[in-house]
Parts: structure tokens; C-alpha cells; sequence
């Protein structure tokens, strides 16, 4: 291959890899089984709540069994943050245009997703009824 | 027919599919028989059994595919023994 050639390889591998950066995100992951994926623009009405702080989104709808399975794990979370600059919303995506829009930004199919949002809008997403202990880590990486 | 008499056949069907697709029915009965509420819900409200832990499009094809049994659950079954709303699980759990 002459020195030609080689940079037009080179040059084209670059250009994969940042295609592919920017067809994924940037995600960081942890050792816990969850990663920050970053590149997702909040909705106005989640970057309003952004600026307490860490935001716990609980994703739902109606008849939603998982949902009311998983809801009584989110309040037990919710009330270990009492006080502190983490807030947790549920939106339930049947209520309300802005809840389906918030759920269309998260790439929400199913529910429940409870989506932790770190201060610059990365976001770990978990599908279905949860681990407690790993959500609790994520928002504790949330909030460092 | 009323949502409770609905979801009391929507479990007797899911039992038999379970039976013929070598699975079964999530041995936690109250939670099979809350999904089994949730499905005669959509069913009365949509007309078909769509997963009550899927979100529905509005597009008839794309939701085709989470009518009950939805194309999802196969694989979830083998990756993680049971059905993302938790009806179904493989004969193990």
C-alpha cells in the first residue's frame, strides 16, 4: 500500500468511527449493569426539573400491570431521597401529550422505564420492573 | 362481556398456548391474573389482546406485532425465562 493509499484507509476509518459515535451516542458505562447514554436532548419539560438537580423519570400508562408492580419500589426510592436534590416524576404517556413526547425522547416501548438523568442529560434507562440497588446506584452516579 | 369474565378466558387461553408452546404460565398466579386483566382491558378498548406493557403506535401493523402472544416474548423467554409483562416463563422458573 503506498503512502497514498494509506491515508485514504486511515481517512475512511475515521469517518466509520465518528458516523458510528454519532449514530449511537456516547455512553459511558458503569460496573453496575446500567450506562449513561449521552446526545439525547431533554424535552423543555424535563430540563425545567434539570436544574434542581438529578430527575427519576417513572415512565407508565394505564393497565399497565408492570407499572403498578414497579411503583411501590420507585416510592421506597423516592422516599430515601426526601430532601435532597433528586426529584422523581411519573408521567403516564396515556395523560398527556408531553408525557408521549417525553417517552418518544427516552425511545420508550414499554413500560415501565424509569429513566435517571445525570446534570448534563445523559440518561440510564431501565425497562420493566427494576433492581432497587442498581437504580440507587445510578442515581448516586447521577448525582456526583 | 364484562372485563373480569374477559380476562378469565384470557387466562384459560394463555394456560392452553403455554401448554402447546412447551412453557408456562408465570406460577405467580396474582400477577398472571393482573396481565390477564390488562389484556381483556385493551381488548375491550382495542379489539385485540395488545400487551398492556407495550406502548401502542396507532399504526395497525406496527401493533400487530404486540398482540398477545407478541413477537417479542420468544426471545425474551430464552434470554430471560419469562415474557417482558411477566404472563409467560419458561417451565424452569
Amino acid at each position: 500500500m503506498n503512502r497514498k493509499s494509506s491515508i485514504r484507509y486511515v481517512a475512511i476509518v475515521a469517518a466509520l468511527c465518528l458516523l458510528c459515535v454519532g449514530m449511537s451516542g456516547c455512553t459511558s458505562i458503569s460496573s453496575g449493569g446500567y450506562e449513561f447514554k449521552s446526545g439525547i436532548t431533554p424535552p423543555k419539560a424535563v430540563s425545567d426539573l434539570m436544574k434542581n438537580g438529578t430527575v427519576v423519570l417513572f415512565i407508565t400508562q394505564n393497565d399497565c400491570p408492570a407499572c403498578e408492580q414497579t411503583r411501590p419500589l420507585i416510592t421506597a426510592l423516592q422516599s430515601q431521597y426526601n430532601g435532597t436534590n433528586v426529584t422523581f416524576v411519573n408521567f403516564n404517556i396515556d395523560n398527556n401529550a408531553t408525557s408521549m413526547n417525553i417517552g418518544h425522547t427516552y425511545g420508550v416501548t414499554s413500560t415501565p422505564t424509569t429513566v435517571v438523568l445525570r446534570k448534563d442529560g445523559a440518561a440510564a434507562i431501565f425497562v420493566g420492573v427494576f433492581d432497587p440497588s442498581t437504580v440507587k446506584s445510578a442515581i448516586e452516579d447521577a448525582r456526583k | 362481556m364484562d372485563v373480569d369474565e374477559q380476562a378469565k378466558k384470557i387466562k384459560d387461553w394463555a394456560k392452553k398456548y403455554a401448554e402447546r408452546q412447551g412453557i408456562q404460565l408465570n406460577p405467580d398466579e396474582e400477577r398472571v391474573d393482573e396481565v390477564a386483566k390488562g389484556l381483556a382491558v385493551r381488548q375491550e378498548k382495542f379489539g385485540k389482546r395488545y400487551c398492556p406493557c407495550r406502548i401502542m403506535t396507532g399504526d395497525a401493523t406496527e401493533d400487530r406485532k404486540i398482540i398477545c402472544p407478541c413477537v417479542y416474548q420468544e426471545e425474551e423467554l430464552k434470554e430471560r425465562g419469562m415474557c417482558h409483562c411477566k404472563l409467560f416463563s419458561t417451565k424452569d422458573r
